[in-house]
């Protein structure tokens, strides 16, 4: 034997040689586990800090309708029916423009043109909020008063009790189609990840069957990829409840109860950008953080169940 | 109901990659014209020059003509929708649509090229199950998903559905490359069924399965159709070198 | 080819291709509802901002409205020093988050991992803004720098874990099992061997984020806060792009709306220069690594 070999390490060295070799698995799971930690702390911060409101009116502060903090009388209720309304007014215009779209990008465009149009659309997603909300006060707001507003006041649409009177340009309206603008991407490039998945072979067979290409993707690539598309749209409301600025900026800031599209409102967003850096008050501040607090869940839950379904429909074999 | 298809001078080319490379082939009405060759020889892009699916690859060019009776598909005013219901295919992996009944993969097609409805269309369907063998199986179930059957079931299935757009042609791709031997034994026995309706042409990899299904068969080698004629023959006296070679498996 | 029955087939077979070139028009029309906007958008941000782009908006701090002039220099080395900040807490946690997805992670810890950082990706920004408030902005008295910094952190992390995990799932496993047969430990082949190949595209993630955070509002609204000087510590409040472009566009004084355009100028000029670079670096590296 011209070299000396170790021995074999006993049981200290056992352990010593375990830890030499894992230490770097044990530290970046450490860190994993700072970010699953992270959404404990996220909710401990929102409860601790919105405790003072939840024992003061319980869960009824989410039905109550006054806001006012100067008499200390506070409830979530106009907020959380803003939010709803201008979310599911721009998830109802963004669903099918977005679908369209990832139609288009998925089964129609040709190759050269695909590209350049995908980066088109992920350039929409990078703009930041804030510029919507200034283009939304000086251009979006001034043209939905004078010239959109009465339109749809004039069309059969204006038949719902969900369109009254044109009003100001600041309203539940404009703010419902610059958030619509803001969710197209995430759910045209979600809904186009589902249509891409579903494979080839599928719209072959249509195809071989005589089907027209808008046939063989309505009835054979469409329903296949439906879980998928839904899993998008509820991505899309995800974000459509959480985005500030724009709302912010153009949805008028009135502690209005209303159905009307056409009169200004309040988002639970923007009641907190508004409030929360100057609130005095105790339970001003904890009424606040509720809001922020019924926000995170309702977003907690349709982003979870929106990736989850995403998780499940994008598997093998199914 | 069944047509000639002939083909001259056919090429095909995926960018500057030449697959087929000029094949003048007749394929006679009524019979099961095989074409085998090792994998890369250009016999499905063959197969699916008949049916255009190339359309929608993008990459894909073809040229010379393909006659479906004494008919350019490739000429003017051709619609390749119209073609193929003239034209059906059964693809290499049975791909019923997973979304859709057993019944409703039948009727998907026939529905939307008004072929038939209602009480015609229920006769369709068991007419078409009855002939691809697999109506005794499914008659219970026919609202059931179609995943629900087995590999060979869903060939079958997939057959079926071809069949109920009364295509004068059926070409199929392999089409129990992934089945097990039982399923494939059906499916050759269904092949042999339905030659006296239809012209049908079959690529497969299986020199065994050529022989036993067809009637005449084809040999491509590099994008090249080197020896074309009665099945019997070409396995007992191939007259090419390169034929020869394959099919004793000194290639391929 | 034709037959006898292949009239009303014929006829119907145009209305099926009437009505395929009918939806495809839509498809078009979709397309174009969502391309004006952004087009109009870029179109006034440029035409207006251009306008009231200057040396001095770019190097001198905030006069009051009724004077005129003045610029917005502080706030952009405030958001500057507050996105850096935010880099230098979220990167290394992001990075090491998506090092243990990829390479460990099969297992419950780095599932939920994966699962919990795509759920805090689409986590209402001003949700991160709240929590870091009551950390810090609560227990230490007043606005300031660092407290913006750990709001933006807490979107960046998820955002860097996801990329970083994707970009070393694309290094081939066969270069991990290499480095491991000449018994190199698990560190020295992720941090000398997978993390070196995909390190373009972990950079392109950490830029895709940054570009996300250099353009959020409401997290800072209530933690930076905003402030007329220069910054005087992270630990005082402290003057950013976006929050300016917010408070400057809703105040009643048209100099300060035109500045608003200006900043909104700057603000998108930086983000989407980002976004543009990361985005053709990750298209070429994907490709690269698809070639091999």
């Amino acid at each position: 034997m011209s070299r000396s070999v170790a021995p074999l390490p006993g049981r200290d060295g056992r352990v010593r040689r375990h830890l030499r070799q894992r230490w770097f698995r044990y530290a970046t799971g450490a860190l994993a586990l700072l970010v699953v930690t992270v959404v404990l702390l996220i909710v401990q911060q929102l409860w601790v800090q919105s405790r003072p409101t939840w024992s003061e009116w319980g869960l009824g502060f989410l039905v109550r309708t006054d806001w006012d903090p100067v008499q200390g009388e506070f409830g979530a209720l106009p907020f959380i029916a803003g939010t709803l309304l201008t979310s599911l007014m721009a998830l109802l215009i963004a669903v099918p423009i977005s679908l369209g779209i990832a139609i288009l990008l998925s089964e129609y465009a040709p190759r050269g043109l695909r590209d350049p149009l995908i980066f088109v659309v992920e350039l929409l997603a990078a703009v930041p909020s804030v510029v919507f909300g200034l283009w939304g006060i000086f251009v979006l707001a001034p043209l939905v008063q004078r010239h959109v507003m009465p339109a749809v006041a004039g069309s059969p649409l204006g038949l719902l009790p969900f369109f009254g009177e044109p009003g100001p340009g600041y309203t539940l309206f404009t703010a419902s189609l610059i958030l619509a603008v803001m969710i197209i991407p995430i759910i045209a490039s979600l809904s186009r990840e589902a249509l891409m998945a579903v494979p080839r072979d599928q719209k072959e067979a249509a195809l071989a069957l005589g089907a027209t290409r808008w046939e063989a993707t309505r009835h054979v690539i469409l329903t296949y990829a439906k879980g998928g598309i839904f899993s998008a749209a509820v991505l899309g409301l995800g974000r459509a409840l959480g985005e500030t600025m724009a709302t912010t900026m153009t949805i008028g800031n009135r502690v209005n109860l209303t159905w009307d599209y056409f009169q200004s409102g309040y988002s639970m967003t923007a009641i907190i950008a508004n409030e929360l850096r100057e609130a005095a008050s105790e339970i001003h501040v904890s009424s606040l953080v509720a809001i922020g607090l019924v926000l995170f869940l309702i977003s907690f839950l349709l982003n979870s169940v929106g990736r989850l379904l995403l998780m499940r429909t994008n598997a093998p074999g199914t | 109901m069944a047509e000639q298809m002939t083909t001259r001078d056919l090429k095909v080319s995926f960018g500057d990659q030449h697959a087929v490379k000029g094949v003048d082939m007749e394929i006679r009405p009524r019979a099961v014209t095989a074409i085998i060759g090792p994998s890369g020889c250009g016999k499905t892009t063959f197969l699916r020059a008949l049916n255009r699916m190339h359309d929608h690859t993008p990459s894909a060019r073809v040229s010379g003509e393909v006659l479906l009776g004494d008919r350019n598909i490739y000429g003017d005013g051709v619609d390749p929708v119209d073609l193929r219901i003239r034209v059906g295919m059964v693809f290499q992996r049975p791909n019923p649509f997973p979304t859709m009944s057993i019944r409703d993969n039948i009727t998907f097609a026939p529905k939307r090229h008004g072929l038939a409805k209602g009480k015609a269309l229920d006769d369709l369907v068991e007419r078409v199950l009855h002939q691809a063998a697999l109506w005794d199986e499914v008659k219970d179930r026919l609202g059931a998903s179609a995943m629900g059957l087995s590999g060979g079931q869903q060939q079958r299935l997939c057959i079926a559905r071809a069949l109920a757009v009364e295509p004068q042609v059926l070409l199929m791709d392999e089409p129990a490359s992934a089945l097990d031997p039982t399923a494939t034994q059906r499916i050759e026995e269904l092949i042999y069924d339905l030659k006296k309706d239809y012209t049908i042409v079959i690529v497969t990899h299986n020199m065994q399965q050529a022989a036993r299904v067809s009637d005449r068969t084809a040999f491509f080698y590099m994008g090249l159709l080197v020896e074309f004629g009665e099945t019997d023959r070409i396995f007992t006296n191939p007259r090419e070198e390169r034929t020869e070679a394959y099919i004793t498996g000194r290639f391929g | 080819m034709d037959t006898a029955s292949s009239r009303p087939r014929g006829l119907r077979l145009r209305l099926r291709h009437l009505r395929d070139r009918l939806l495809v028009t839509l498809c078009l029309v979709a397309l174009v509802l969502a391309v004006v906007p952004l087009v109009w958008v870029l179109w006034e941000v440029v035409g207006v901002g251009v306008r009231h782009l200057s040396w001095e908006f770019l190097t001198t701090l905030p006069r009051p409205p009724t004077v005129g002039g003045g610029g917005w220099a502080n706030a952009i080395v405030g958001s500057v020093v507050v996105v850096g900040m935010a880099m230098l807490m979220g990167a290394p946690v992001g990075i090491a988050t998506g090092i243990y997805m990829s390479e460990y992670g099969d297992n419950p810890l780095g599932k939920s991992a994966r699962f919990l950082s795509e759920v805090l990706a689409g986590l209402p920004s001003i949700v991160a803004g709240i929590v870091a408030y009551g950390l810090i902005v609560v227990t230490m008295g007043r606005f300031s720098a660092v407290s913006g910094a750990v709001a933006l952190a807490l979107l960046f992390i998820p955002i860097v874990a996801i990329t970083t995990q994707e970009a070393l799932k694309m290094v081939p496993g066969h270069q991990r099992e290499a480095s491991y047969a000449l018994g190199v430990s698990e560190a020295g082949t992720t941090l000398s061997v997978v993390l070196p190949a995909a390190m373009g595209n972990v950079l392109t993630g950490i830029m895709i984020a940054t570009a996300r955070i250099a353009g959020e509002t409401a997290p800072l609204l209530f933690t930076a806060f905003n402030s007329r000087y220069w910054m005087e510590g992270i630990d005082r409040p402290t003057a950013t792009i976006p929050v300016n472009i917010y408070a400057y566009a809703i105040s009643p004084f048209e100099h300060w709306h035109q500045q608003a355009w200006a900043g909104a100028l700057v603000l998108l000029a930086m983000v989407l220069a980002l976004n543009a670079v990361a985005r053709s670096l990750w298209a070429r590296r994907a490709r690269f690594m698809a070639g091999h």
